[in-house]
């Protein structure tokens, strides 16, 4: 059996069952589209992709899956212009023309593409791709995407660019931008290629593969952009929890349910803060309540998907393990799991939909935990001002985000402590005259 | 209870159809499980959780299941640290972390009697000159310890009329042993060894004239190998191709590479392949197979984890084990053998776990 450590899935607009083209030709051919991307007005590139999200959010979820809503509301005209003022200095004219900012009347600035977008996107979140494609094209980037050796939801979104149109832009143009290829982790010469041909190199992936991207040549001016490897968790408090507790739990198990959680932002941990020595039970009592929700969430929002043995292996394994020494809340079959115990700190994530429940004393303890790999915290804390407090003092040890329970999956800028689409361009100055 | 066990431990394993076995077992097995129940009190808060009552056991399907590596996690004792004699390990070739499997007297006989049952069964009663794949320090123990290697080879040994282990301590083919097993004769012989080391010592060697000569005098020896297709897996070797290599190499036919399905948490009962290459289950043992994702009890031809369960465990609770292997079972009592009860094929170990996501972190 011959294995195929290079593929050439799609260019110039066209899925190819198989393709003698080399990576080297592809580029070359990739290249030849940046003088259309760069004509094309902002205004426009708006039009587009909120076109493109309404085409989603109507389409069937069995094409395109669960989070179609998610992703539809962040191709939305009114939050990308919000993403894109925020990332580039609240004028993102900036991108077609060179524009005053703030009130500074000695230069003009223009935000010019860097070149060549570079996406390595990790196998179970390919999905997650699309936020920085959709970023990169919006800057006017280039985008060569490496595909994970199973991404057919990510292949199904990329396509349907072509399905449509607006008065200024044409999907198929749009999607002659982007081409897609896979190459085996053992294809070390192509990376490079992949590599070293790169403006900005994008990597969406767990440790071992990003620390393998960055150790991949590239050129001395090529912008690195890592998403992951993260870990993420929430935090409530009882003040929070008292008149909450239902919808708490159900925008947590969306938080959790959400890319079966292998996504950086997805919930591992939660902890309940609680200091009140006469409801000894509160914390045992919102696992339970959080299992109600899972099971909901799973039965009437975002079925989960189909894991492997090893997977089913792993969750049965510690549910075992933490029936002997806690409290396990999960369904006959592996769906979902709730655990809760009385260890301390953060728990080893098993992904799958497992959360582990903990308590804590007092929820400014929780900085013990924190390093640079955390990123989101989901907050529940009741009081403004101590929510405030908090977030200022844990997230000065780590942590890139703070959303609200049930926001934490909603991809907005800054992530990873980044503002993606700063990155993705080069500030040129002129002066004023 | 004990006398329940015991009668079981008489009975010839492959000797009574499903139906009058599930008499017998159903017995022994809810005896079992009432001496956890009552001896080991994590066991029992366990199957409270899983509201499971020892004492109305209808359907072997409703007794809670342990995963076969709650054995690497935690130690679940069921009589008192006293009684234990023997302490053994797994190889840990998953996780790089073994099982510890303590072993009493009761457990310790039980398992000797049941392997000797089954394998009699399969090779008969006549004593064997083994050639063990090993280094014979495999065998010796470390006050109580011993690796689940050492404990299997020393559970063949009381088949053996004479046994040579023919690897040196680099786990090497040692000539110097091999030359000396050159001018003895043997006829009947029996070969033995774990399937990972076989396949190494096979690849190490094809071209070894003195091992080919060794063997071109033997003519149709056994080879019995143990202890799981993890490692070859990884190598992309299936079992026709290694039942071929090994029939070449040791100069037999390959329905006389015989693969014993077992386990460390649960010693003393083999599942060998009959001449049909089927697993027969022994009157010691009963298997399920469940679903994957709704861990429920699957029906014949549907494959799933094995869950095996058996009442030989006195020492700890690991009467019905769900293990991470994915099989099928064939059928009952009509495997054209002529063995009684199911009869199961072993499909392969589960497969690595899922691609990582940005949410892979190696630790936080």
């Amino acid at each position: 059996m011959i294995l195929l450590t290079f593929k050439n899935i799609l260019s110039d607009g066209i899925l190819h069952e198989s393709s003698s083209d080399d990576l080297e030709s592809l580029i070359v051919n990739l290249k030849s589209k940046k003088e259309w991307l760069h004509s094309q007005k902002i205004d426009d590139l708006l039009d587009y992709f909120d076109s493109l999200g309404n085409y989603w959010k109507n389409s069937s979820t069995d094409d395109f899956g669960n989070n179609l809503k998610h992703i539809s509301e962040f191709l939305s005209r009114v939050n990308l212009t919000k993403e894109l003022k925020i990332s580039l200095r609240g004028n993102f004219s900036a991108l077609d023309d060179f524009v005053q900012l703030f009130d500074d009347s000695e230069f003009l600035y223009h935000a010019q593409p860097r070149g060549i977008s570079v996406h390595w996107i990790a196998g179970n979140v390919d999905v997650l791709g699309i936020f920085s494609v959709v970023q990169a094209l919006l800057t006017k980037n280039l985008c060569l995407i490496k595909v994970p050796h199973d991404y057919p939801l990510l292949k199904k979104l990329i396509l349907s660019f072509k399905d449509v149109s607006t008065k200024k832009i044409s999907g198929k143009d749009l999607l002659n931008c982007i081409t897609l290829v896979y190459i085996d982790r053992t294809d070390i010469s192509n990376q490079e290629i992949l590599s070293k041909n790169a403006d900005i190199r994008i990597a969406w992936g767990g440790e071992e593969a990003v620390s393998t991207i960055l150790s991949l040549k590239k050129n001395f001016f090529t912008e690195d952009i890592i998403y992951g490897p993260k870990y993420s968790y929430a935090i409530l408090d009882s003040e929070f929890l008292k008149d909450n507790l239902k919808n708490a739990t159900q925008r947590l198990a969306l938080d959790i349910s959400i890319f079966d959680q292998y996504a950086c932002n997805s919930p591992h941990t939660i902890f309940v803060e609680n200091n009140d020595a006469d409801n000894p039970d509160l914390v045992k009592d919102f696992a339970k309540e959080l299992s109600n929700s899972m099971e909901t969430v799973n039965r009437l929002i975002l079925p989960k998907s189909q894991i492997s043995e090893k997977k089913s292996m792993d969750i049965l394994s510690l549910r075992a393990e933490y029936d002997f020494k806690g409290e396990v809340f999960a369904p006959k079959n592996t769906d979902w799991t709730v655990i809760y115990s009385e260890e301390e700190g953060l728990a080893d994530p098993c992904f799958s939909r497992v959360v582990f429940i903990r308590s804590i004393k007092n929820a400014e303890e929780i900085g013990k935990f924190h390093n640079r790999k955390i990123q989101s915290i989901g907050i529940g804390i009741s009081d403004h001002k101590r929510r405030k407090k908090l977030i200022d003092s844990i997230t000065l040890l780590g942590g890139d985000r703070c959303p609200s329970i049930g926001n934490m999956s909603k991809f907005h800028s800054p992530w990873d402590g980044i503002f993606g689409m700063d990155r993705m361009v080069r500030w040129i100055s002129m002066t004023n005259q | 209870m004990n006398e329940i066990i015991d009668e079981l431990m008489k009975i010839k394993p492959f000797s009574l159809g499903f139906e009058e076995k599930k008499i017998h077992f159903i017995k022994c097995i809810s005896e079992s499980i009432k001496f956890h129940y009552e001896n080991c009190p994590d066991y029992q808060n366990y199957c409270k959780k899983k509201n499971f009552d020892p004492d109305n056991i209808t359907d072997i399907s409703n007794i809670p299941f342990l995963p076969v590596d709650i054995f690497k996690k935690m130690t679940l004792l069921s009589v008192p640290k006293s009684k234990i004699i023997k302490i053994i390990k797994s190889s840990g070739t998953t996780t790089n972390m073994p099982s510890i499997i303590h072993l009493d007297r009761i457990t310790a006989n039980r398992q000797m009697l049941s392997l000797n049952s089954i394998m009699t069964d399969f090779i008969g009663k006549e004593k064997l000159n083994l050639i063990i794949i090993d280094n014979e320090k495999t065998l010796e123990s470390n006050d109580q310890n011993l690796s689940s290697r050492g404990t299997a080879i020393r559970g063949m040994l009381i088949f053996a009329k004479k046994f040579t282990c023919i690897l040196n301590e680099n786990l090497k083919l040692d000539s110097r042993i091999i030359s000396q097993l050159e001018n003895t004769n043997n006829s009947t012989t029996y070969i033995f060894g774990f399937t990972w080391l076989i396949h190494k010592i096979l690849s190490e060697n094809k071209n070894n004239k003195t091992f080919n000569n060794l063997f071109s005098k033997i003519s149709e020896s056994t080879v019995l190998h143990i202890g799981g297709w993890k490692k070859l897996s990884d190598l992309s070797i299936d079992k026709q191709q290694f039942n071929k290599e090994c029939s070449e190499f040791f100069n037999t036919s390959s329905e006389k590479i015989i693969d014993l399905y077992g386990m460390t948490e649960q010693l003393g009962i083999v599942y060998p392949d009959c001449q049909y290459g089927n697993k027969h289950v022994p009157i010691f043992s009963e298997i399920l197979i469940r679903d994957i994702h709704s861990l429920e009890v699957q029906p014949f031809g549907k494959s799933g984890f094995i869950q095996v369960i058996s009442p030989i465990p006195n020492s700890y609770p690991g009467v019905s084990l769900l293990t991470d292997d994915i099989g099928e079972i064939l059928g009952i009592d009509d495997c054209p053998c002529g063995r009684k009860g199911t009869y199961f094929i072993f499909k392969k170990r589960s497969e690595m776990a899922d691609p990582k996501g940005c949410g892979d972190t190696l630790d936080i």
